[in-house]
């Protein structure tokens, strides 16, 4: 589908990269010269592309997709180690990379350079099926070893379904690409506009990540962007400063979007909407899709969150209990077009079951429907805790401690003596523990009142914006 | 390298108290060149607390297009300045 859209606007701006535009004719020059560098000599079934953020890496994906197989993308900010797991666990045996610094350790890999001049000459086209895999992107998982995930053709296909449905992106379009390459909307972002003939803009790696998004939204002028929504949390004071009328589309997805927050980039957005996504991996990037409206919203939204919307076409949802029985509020699970088939090596069989004839995917993600059908979020299945018996949501505390100060705030867990505890984390210069305790315990049962609290200027995040919560376990539990 | 007049190097020698509170290392030094490059927890948070340390220091406010200036330890020099009235 690309390829077409690249034969129909050969000219068309297709990529601006490190302050260069590239056409849809120039870019696929490129990539076929990425495609002329795969060996000829064995098939390749999984392609690791180490992720720079150059043409080169974003040729190799296109590559890698005209070539039949399966990319797996490996971070240049992950440790050598981490790399090296997800290669092994995905089975590649090619690693296409712009750089010659590649941080993988084994030699077992084969590993081509696509910044070299030469060309081996390509012939092979791989015969491939709708059921085969598209990509495979690693998730954290309990464990501590990365979870595989391998997206289908077919999974793929269904989720931008919805999008040429619902949406009319066009070849005047500009997406702006925000994401690390082994974050699944990056997907969305680069795939969308390149099938509709736009222009993707990627956001350059250096300086301050929401800053810099939005210095893009405004000097580029944007129309369509898909961010998390953590940006907003850091942008949130130069908010009113920031007008951005060429924006048609402000997607959310990954983490909560807080009314609050959305209320804000609402007024930023004269000509713009705002949508929330929801969906894991596993059910290919996103599934459920919720139209922003400031004054709808303002009653439709939990604990501040703003709701989850609606599954997309093809994608049905059950909510069910700890045993599996479906209930009002409980653990959502999905079935359907967008839910892949097995993690890489039939691992975490237990995410899934099958009820009703249908094969449904466990979320972790505890949800509930509201007057309108639309799901709204209430938090995760492994946030609930037992303190004294008692089971307690993590996120009743931390949003009561938020009502309280207006200040975000992580509760965690912790084992003391063989006894549960919690311990609050706030992202603050100081904190007025005597002060929370007090308001607290006009609102909470005792039990649900850390016995500790600790602060931080800010909360360390992951690769993909979010809090990594086991950074601040580990810094202070 | 970028030459700073007597107010600038009196500006630098403020906000390397900033940045070493910021970025907790008694022993950093910046120098107008320095950006988020040459210092490892530079990251997109620990920039944002660095402005709101610094309009707290120097007594400014920043606008936006302000912030989306500030490559450069010399960048925020000049901007201090211009809001300080000492340019």
């Amino acid at each position: 589908m690309v390829k077409n859209t690249a034969l129909e606007f050969p000219d068309n701006k297709a990529l601006h990269i490190n302050g260069q535009y590239y056409s849809y004719s120039e870019l696929f020059k490129i990539v076929n010269s990425v495609y002329n560098k795969i060996p000829k000599e064995k098939v390749f079934d999984r392609i690791g592309i180490y992720c720079n953020n150059d043409v080169l890496t974003y040729a190799s994906i296109l590559a890698v997709n005209f070539y039949g197989a399966a990319y797996v993308p490996l971070n240049n900010k992950y440790p050598s180690q981490r790399n090296q797991r997800i290669a092994d666990e995905s089975g590649i045996q090619l690693i296409l990379s712009s750089s010659s610094e590649i941080k993988i350790i084994s030699e077992k890999f084969e590993i081509v350079s696509t910044a070299e001049s030469k060309d081996i000459g390509n012939s092979k086209i791989i015969q491939r099926s709708f059921q085969d895999v598209s990509y495979i992107l690693f998730t954290s998982g309990s464990t501590g070893k990365p979870k595989g995930v391998p997206v289908t053709h077919s999974n793929v296909s269904a989720f931008f379904d919805h999008f040429f449905k619902n949406y009319d992106f066009n070849s005047s379009d500009k997406f702006l690409q925000t994401y690390e390459l082994t974050f699944d909307v990056s997907v969305f972002s680069f795939f969308m506009s390149l099938m509709v003939g736009a222009c993707c803009y990627i956001l350059p790696n250096e300086g301050s990540k929401p800053v810099k998004i939005a210095e893009w939204l405004q000097k580029k002028h944007i129309t369509v962007v898909s961010m998390v929504p953590g940006v907003l949390h850091y942008l949130e004071k130069y908010l009113p400063e920031i007008k951005l009328p060429f924006l048609r589309f402000s997607f959310f997805s990954g983490d909560a979007l807080y009314y609050h927050h959305a209320i804000k980039w609402q007024e930023c957005l004269p000509n713009g909407k705002i949508h929330n996504f929801y969906g894991p991996t596993e059910t290919t990037i996103v599934c459920t899709s919720y139209a922003f409206d400031a004054l709808k919203s303002k009653n439709e939204s939990v604990n501040n969150i703003v709701a989850l919307g609606k599954a997309f076409k093809g994608m049905e949802f059950i909510i069910v209990d700890e045993d599996l029985k479906e209930c009002s509020k409980g653990e959502l699970c999905f079935s359907g077009d967008q839910v892949i088939p097995a993690y890489l090596n039939n691992s975490n069989e237990n995410k899934f079951f099958n009820y009703e004839g249908k094969r449904y995917y466990r979320t972790g993600d505890v949800a509930s429907l509201n007057m309108n059908g639309d799901l709204v979020f209430h938090g995760r299945t492994d946030s609930q805790v037992k303190i004294n018996g008692y089971r307690v949501e993590l996120m009743e505390i931390e949003n009561a401690i938020n009502k309280i100060t207006g200040i975000k705030t992580i509760v965690l867990c912790r084992k003391e003596k063989g006894v549960n505890q919690l311990v609050a984390c706030i992202e603050n210069d100081s904190c007025q523990e005597e002060l929370i305790k007090q308001k607290l315990s006009e609102q909470l049962p005792e039990y649900m009142i850390p016995v500790k609290f600790i602060h931080t200027a800010s909360f360390p995040l992951n690769e993909n914006g979010k809090i990594d919560k086991q950074a601040l376990i580990n810094a202070y539990i | 390298m970028l030459i700073f007049d007597q107010v600038a190097i009196m500006t630098i020698d403020k906000l390397q108290e900033v940045f070493r509170k910021v970025f907790d290392k008694n022993d950093l030094v910046i120098s107008a060149d320095t950006s988020a490059k040459d210092i490892k927890s530079w990251d997109s948070l620990t920039h944002l607390e660095l402005i709101a340390s610094v309009e707290e220091t120097f007594n400014v406010k920043f606008s936006f297009s302000e912030v989306m200036q500030f490559n450069t330890v010399g960048d925020m020099i000049r901007t201090i300045e211009k809001n300080t009235g000492n340019k």
